[in-house]
């Protein structure tokens, strides 16, 4: 019998470190990049304009957590929460079926805005819906659940690198044990080529084409979340879709009462529902109305079936009223749609007073708030520089993600009435104020940072000169300031 | 020198194996089978040959029991071209199991079967995205 002295006690601690080392090093949802992250949704549900966060989930299956912000002016009440799978796959699975509802959840809405959390529990990665309820209306909206996903040469890389750590503490463990010199060289140069591989595979890991982005370019499926390396692709790498048409139809037509919008989407080339809209802006649809006497509605419709979105308001004045939408498809960019025919509303019991032409730059009040919107000398295919300074204290919140929009229409007739000018302007813009985010800051500043402005600036270049009516929208006290104007731009 | 013929051969044997693994031919003639579902239904669809070929759709209720509907269409869309194909209408079968014969999908690339189920429920209606070779 052999004793090896203080070697019998240092061997098993240098086996044991490496063990650590190598086997410690949980490969399997550790690593990678984020997978995924937090998803803002604006939605008009009945009276309430509900912001949505569905915060990013880090482990399939898990929880993920829902909160609702609600804003000024939403009452009290109850929203009911439900989770349900969309995703097609090829697995056969104990799971619930696709389209039943796996996770359910509560939130009661108190009186003042607040944001309103609760723990949904996901099953699977893939396509997802999540189904906002207040008990008369209800909006569903779509989500992806990811899943942790190594590229081909990450994974030849880590497996590489396992296998070389597993023949180093094999090679030295016959270095101390075995009696034939040459058989330690076998697991070293095992070794030395693992870690070759384990370098190729690092090293291709950078130049590996990224298969296209489930849920955002092609249609997600529970299989090409899962993986997307070894899901069939397609051979075309443009992944832009047809534009969309939009029919709006208004269940009253009469001013004064509640009016439900149901906007049908449709695709322009084979005429079936658009079921592919994504989040952009925070929202899925971006609806803008304009009223007859120039009164602004920036709402964000709530999806009820394929292709079928529905808002709520109260048309208060008769006459005609311009819409545009804008929405964007998986695989392409923002499209603006507007509706051709608009809306005529007749009139109803009680007629309300038209809004007042609001005035240009200059001072002006607005629930009590002094605003000051002044603009550089704007001129046609010049950028126009819009300022708009709420109050005195830097205490604007972000609105989908944006501190500051700036909606545009015109140049508009100066005699018509402001929705039927609207209806045919040749200009709708949509500019935008961005809250500055610090280098290297993960995610966003939300809404409930009140820390923005008081000014806010926005840049646009108006391609005609004429008369244009200007929105400018920020969020304060978790409220919608909306500051019309009038802008004459001139000549070049 | 017998040693040596033993490890030659063991690492011919090693290299063959990781050239019949790496070039064995994928295979391709297999049926697909894709799963999904709808607020009443479980839905099964199975092309059983990628580009023309008969499709199968079995429909069970959310128990797994096969129901039997009204009629049950299918609406093929390649929806990035903007280019839909007539429906094709399919034949019962069996209990739940709704068969057409001949669906072509005549280009290469993302289609979309749009499956339309018409039942006392009403219409409930499943995508199921098929990718065809180029």
């Amino acid at each position: 019998m052999r004793t090896y002295g203080p070697r019998a006690l240092l061997v098993p601690v240098i086996v044991a470190v490496l063990m650590i080392l190598v086997v410690g090093q949980r490969p399997a949802l550790a690593d990678g990049a984020p997978t995924g992250q937090d998803l803002h949704v604006a939605q008009t549900l009945g009276t309430r304009e509900l912001s949505v966060v569905l915060r990013r989930v880090d482990e399939v299956p898990g929880p993920l957590r829902v909160e609702v912000l609600t804003h000024a002016g939403a009452g009290p009440g109850k929203l009911v929460l439900r989770l349900v799978p969309t995703g097609v796959s090829s697995a056969e699975d104990d799971l619930p079926a696709a389209g039943s509802v796996v996770s359910e959840g509560e939130l009661v809405l108190g009186p003042t805005p607040a944001s309103y959390g609760a723990t949904l529990r996901v099953d699977r990665p893939g396509p997802w819906e999540l189904t906002v309820d207040d008990g008369h209306d209800s909006g569903r909206i779509p989500f992806v659940v990811p899943a942790p996903v190594r590229s081909p040469p990450d994974t030849v890389a880590y497996a590489a690198f396992s296998v070389a750590g597993g023949l180093l503490l094999l090679a030295l463990g016959t270095a101390v044990w075995s009696r034939r010199w040459w058989l330690p060289l076998v697991p070293a140069c095992g070794m030395v080529a693992a870690l070759a591989t384990g370098v190729t595979g690092a090293a291709l890991s950078p130049l590996t084409p990224q298969p296209p982005l489930p849920g955002l370019q092609v249609d997600a499926t529970v299989d090409n979340v899962t993986a997307p390396y070894t899901a069939a692709r397609p051979v075309n790498a443009d992944y832009s879709r047809p534009p969309v048409n939009m029919l709006v139809r208004a269940s009253e037509k009469t001013s004064g009462r509640r009016t439900d919008l149901d906007l049908l989407l449709t695709d322009g080339s084979t005429g079936r529902p658009v079921e592919d809209l994504v989040v952009h802006d925070d929202a899925l649809v971006h609806l803008l109305v304009v009223s007859p006497s120039g009164r602004l509605w920036h709402l964000h419709p709530v999806m009820t079936g394929p292709g079928h979105y529905r808002v709520g308001l109260v048309l208060a004045e008769p006459g005609h009223y311009a819409l545009s939408a804008e929405v964007a498809r998986r695989g392409g960019g923002v499209q603006l749609v507007r509706s051709a025919a608009g809306l005529d509303v007749g009139e109803g019991a009680t007629p309300v007073a038209a809004a007042p032409t609001p005035g240009g730059p200059g001072p002006r009040e607005i629930d009590g708030v002094r605003i000051d919107l002044a603009a550089t000398r704007p001129s046609a295919g010049e950028a126009t520089t819009i300022t708009v300074k709420v109050g005195e204290r830097a205490d604007l919140q972000p609105w989908l993600g944006m501190v500051g929009h700036l909606i545009v229409v015109g140049p508009l007739p100066y005699a018509t009435p402001v929705g039927t000018a609207a209806q045919t302007a040749p200009v709708w813009g949509h500019a935008h104020a961005m809250a500055p985010v610090p280098r290297g800051a993960a995610g966003r500043p939300d809404e409930t940072v009140a820390t923005f402005g008081p000014e806010v600036r926005f840049t646009h270049t108006f391609p005609e000169p004429g008369r244009y009516r200007l929105w400018a929208q920020v969020e304060r006290g978790y409220a919608l300031v909306t500051v019309p104007a009038v802008l004459d731009v001139g000549a070049p | 020198m017998k040693r040596r013929g033993t490890w030659a051969a063991g690492c011919a044997a090693v290299l063959a194996g990781a050239v019949l693994w790496l070039l064995w031919p994928g295979g391709g003639s297999e049926p697909t089978v894709l799963r999904s579902g709808t607020e009443h239904y479980r839905v099964r669809l199975t092309v059983e040959r990628s580009g023309t070929g008969p499709v199968t759709i079995d429909v069970a209720d959310l128990r797994g029991r096969p129901v039997t509907l009204r009629s049950v269409t299918v609406e093929p869309v390649m929806t990035n071209m903007g280019h839909a194909l007539e429906p094709v209408t399919t034949v019962a079968q069996g209990p739940g199991r709704y068969r057409a014969e001949r669906l072509a999908l005549p280009m290469g690339g993302a289609w979309a079967l749009t499956v339309l189920m018409h039942g006392p429920e009403g219409t409930d209606r499943a995508t199921f995205p098929v990718l065809v070779a180029g």
